[in-house]
C-alpha cells in the first residue's frame, strides 16, 4: 500500500492524516500566584503513525513535562492535545482512569529498576496491563505475555524471575514489553536506553527499531543527541520550554539553523574530534545568551 | 611529609599488574590492570559499569571500600611505592600530590556550609594559609575554573547551583592545594553536553596551565577520545585494549572495543556531523 508505505520510509515527509498525537499550543506553569513559572510555552508538537518522532533538550527543559502533560499528569494550562483522535485536554478523573486503563498511550521510564516491582515476577509485570483491562482467560493473557517477549528479544525462561535477577538491557526490554502488551497507539519512551551500557544499548536501540509499524507511533525522548540521531526520523529540539527547531533528524544533524541546537551538536564528542572547538562554543553560547536576554 | 622527589620524577602513576579482591564474597575484581601516566599526560580509561574503572582509581588513591582489597601487583605515585603508606602519608599526598573528583559533585559538598568556605578549608589545612589568604586564593581558583562571578559563588550555597557550576566548585576544590596529578571520575556524565563540552575543555586548559597529569575514567569512548593520549579499555575487571588513542580508534584489536566503535559509528552523531555548518560565520 503506498500510503503505508510512504509513511514507514524513513526521513519522508508525511501526508496531512491525522496524527497520534497532536499537541497544539501547549502551555504548562508551575507554582502559584508570583511565584507562578511557565515551564512550557506554546509547544506545538505531532506524531503520525509509523514514525519515531525526537524530542531532545537539555535536562531542565522541559521534556519529560511534555510527556506528563500528554498522559494527564501535568497540569495543562492551555493549548489541546488530541491523541489519537480523541481531545485528552479537559479530561475529568473518572475520564483519565479509563484512558490510561484501555492503554492507548504507553509510557517507558529511563531506570527499570525503579519501573519494574521488585517483588513481582518479571512475567507477571508484562501481564499487569491485562489484568487490569481484564476480559482475559489465563491462557489469553499467558499466550500474550510470551508473544511479548519474543517481540522485544526477551528469552521466555527472564519471566519467571524477578527484577533483580536480570541485566540492565533485559529488564528495559522487559519494561517495554509491558508497555506493548496493550497494544497502545503511541508509546513514550523516556530516555530509555540512557541507564544502559554501550553493548545493551546497542541491543534496545535494534529491537526499538523493529517496533516500528504502521499503526504505532514512537515519541522518543532523550538528551543524548546519538541515540536520537541513531533510530528517529524527525526531531523537535526544546529550550528553556520551547520548541526552537524542529525538522527531519537528518537535517538538523547535518545543518541545524536555531543557535542552541548548533550548540548541541557542536558540543557533542565524537570519536572523529569534528566537534566545535572551545572558541567557536563560547561564541555560540554568547550568541545565545543574547538572544535569550 | 613524604619526600617525593617528583621533581624530577617523569613518570607520575605507575600501575603494575594490579589486582583487586573483594572479601565478600571472595572474588577477584580487578584483574592484573597495569599502566603509565606520565608527566603532564592524558590517560582515559573506558568501560561499563562493573568494569573495574573505579576501583581501579580508587586503588591509586588509596581509598578502597571496606571489604575490598589489594591482593598484589604495585602502585607508584612519581615512583614511590604507596603499599606501605601509612595514614599520615596519604593524607599528604592526597591533594597535595593527587586529587580526584567524581561524577555527582552536590553529593561531594556540604549543603549547609557556604561554597566558598568549603575551598578555604581545603587551603587552610593543606596549604596553611591564614583566613584573609585563603579567601583571596578561593577566588583565584573560581574565576580560574571559570565561575562567572566568584564573589557571589563565595557566598552561595549547593542547591542554588546547577550541576555544571558545582563540577567546577569540586575542580577549583580538587586543585586548591596544587596537585600535580587529577583524577576525572566519570566527573562530565550527569551533566549536560553542552555543560560537558565545557568542563573538558576547562581540564584540557588546567592540564596545560598547571602542568597536571590526567586520568580520565569515562563509560563514553567518545569523552575520552576528546582529550586523552592514550586509552584503557576494561571489561570485568581486566584490560581488553591498551595504545595510543589514535591507534585504538582506528585499529581496535578486541571485539568489545570494536563494539563501542561500531555504537558511534551507526547511531551517533559521527556519520553526519559537519562542523563548518555548525560554527558562527
Amino acid at each position: 500500500m503506498a500510503l503505508t508505505e510512504s509513511l514507514t520510509r524513513r526521513g519522508s515527509q508525511l501526508p496531512d492524516a491525522t496524527p497520534l498525537l497532536d499537541a497544539r499550543n501547549i502551555h504548562v506553569a508551575f507554582g502559584k500566584r508570583r511565584g507562578r513559572k511557565p515551564v512550557i510555552d506554546a509547544v506545538d508538537l505531532q506524531v503520525h503513525a509509523g514514525e519515531i518522532v525526537g524530542l531532545i533538550g537539555e535536562s531542565g527543559s522541559g521534556k519529560t513535562t511534555i510527556a506528563r502533560a500528554v498522559l494527564g499528569l501535568a497540569p495543562v494550562a492551555g493549548g489541546q492535545i488530541h491523541v489519537a483522535g480523541e481531545e485528552v485536554t479537559g479530561f475529568s478523573g473518572s475520564q483519565w482512569r479509563d484512558f490510561r486503563r484501555r492503554g492507548v498511550v504507553q509510557y517507558v521510564f529511563q531506570d527499570p529498576l525503579r519501573s519494574l516491582d521488585p517483588d513481582v515476577l518479571i512475567g507477571d509485570s508484562i501481564s499487569e496491563p491485562l489484568r487490569i483491562r481484564g476480559g482475559f482467560s489465563k491462557d489469553e493473557i499467558k499466550a500474550a505475555v510470551c508473544a511479548q517477549a519474543a517481540e522485544v528479544r526477551l528469552d521466555e525462561g527472564l519471566l519467571d524471575r524477578f527484577p533483580g535477577e536480570i541485566s540492565g538491557g533485559q529488564r528495559q526490554r522487559a519494561a517495554i514489553a509491558r508497555a506493548l502488551i496493550t497494544e497502545p497507539k503511541l508509546i513514550i519512551l523516556d530516555e530509555p536506553v540512557s541507564a544502559l551500557d554501550a553493548a545493551t544499548r546497542v541491543q534496545v536501540l535494534e529491537m526499538l527499531l523493529s517496533l516500528r509499524s504502521d499503526s504505532v507511533g514512537l515519541l522518543y525522548i532523550s538528551h543524548d543527541i546519538g541515540s536520537v540521531i541513531g533510530i528517529t526520523d524527525r526531531t523537535y529540539v526544546l529550550y528553556r520550554g520551547k520548541v526552537v527547531e524542529h525538522g527531519s533528524t537528518r537535517m538538523l544533524g547535518t545543518e541545524p539553523k536555531h543557535i542552541y541546537t548548533r550548540l548541541l551538536i557542536g558540543s557533542t564528542p565524537t570519536l572523529t574530534g569534528k566537534a566545535l572547538d572551545g572558541a567557536q562554543r563560547r561564541e555560540l553560547r554568547d550568541e545565545l545568551e543574547a538572544l535569550t536576554v | 611529609m613524604v619526600d617525593l622527589a617528583i621533581a624530577e620524577e617523569q613518570i607520575a602513576v605507575q600501575v603494575s599488574d594490579l589486582r583487586i579482591r573483594g572479601t565478600v564474597p571472595d572474588t577477584e575484581l580487578v584483574r592484573g590492570v597495569s599502566f603509565t601516566l606520565p608527566r603532564g599526560g592524558t590517560l582515559g580509561i573506558v568501560g561499563e559499569s562493573g568494569s573495574g574503572k573505579t576501583l581501579t582509581c580508587a586503588a591509586v588513591l588509596g581509598i578502597l571500600p571496606k571489604q575490598v582489597e589489594r591482593s598484589s601487583g604495585t602502585v607508584e605515585i612519581f615512583g614511590r611505592d604507596t603499599a606501605n603508606f601509612g595514614k599520615q602519608e596519604w593524607v599528604d599526598v592526597r591533594g597535595n600530590i593527587i586529587s580526584a573528583v567524581f561524577q555527582d559533585p552536590g553529593s561531594y559538598l556540604n549543603p549547609s556550609i557556604r561554597l566558598g568556605r568549603q575551598i578555604n578549608e581545603v587551603l587552610r589545612v593543606k596549604k596553611g594559609l591564614s583566613r584573609k589568604q585563603a579567601k583571596q586564593e578561593t577566588l583565584r581558583l573560581l574565576s580560574a575554573v571559570h565561575l562567572r562571578d566568584p564573589e557571589l559563588v563565595y557566598d552561595q550555597y549547593v542547591h542554588e547551583l546547577s550541576g555544571g557550576m558545582l563540577q567546577r566548585v569540586v575542580i577549583a576544590a580538587a586543585i586548591a592545594p596544587g596537585p600535580k596529578i587529577l583524577i576525572a571520575d566519570e566527573a562530565t556524565t550527569a551533566l549536560d553536553v553542552t555543560v560537558q563540552a565545557e568542563v573538558l575543555d576547562l581540564l584540557t586548559e588546567l592540564k596545560e596551565r598547571e602542568g597536571l597529569s590526567l586520568v580520565v575514567v569515562s563509560h563514553d569512548l567518545a569523552v575520552v577520545a576528546q582529550i586523552c593520549d592514550e586509552v584503557l579499555v576494561m571489561r570485568s575487571g581486566a584490560v581488553v585494549e591498551h595504545g595510543s588513542t589514535t591507534e585504538v580508534l582506528h585499529s581496535p584489536q578486541d571485539d568489545y572495543t570494536r563494539l563501542l566503535i561500531s555504537e558511534h559509528e551507526r547511531y551517533g552523531l559521527d556519520r553526519i556531523i559537519d562542523s563548518e555548518r555548525l560554527a558562527v560565520a
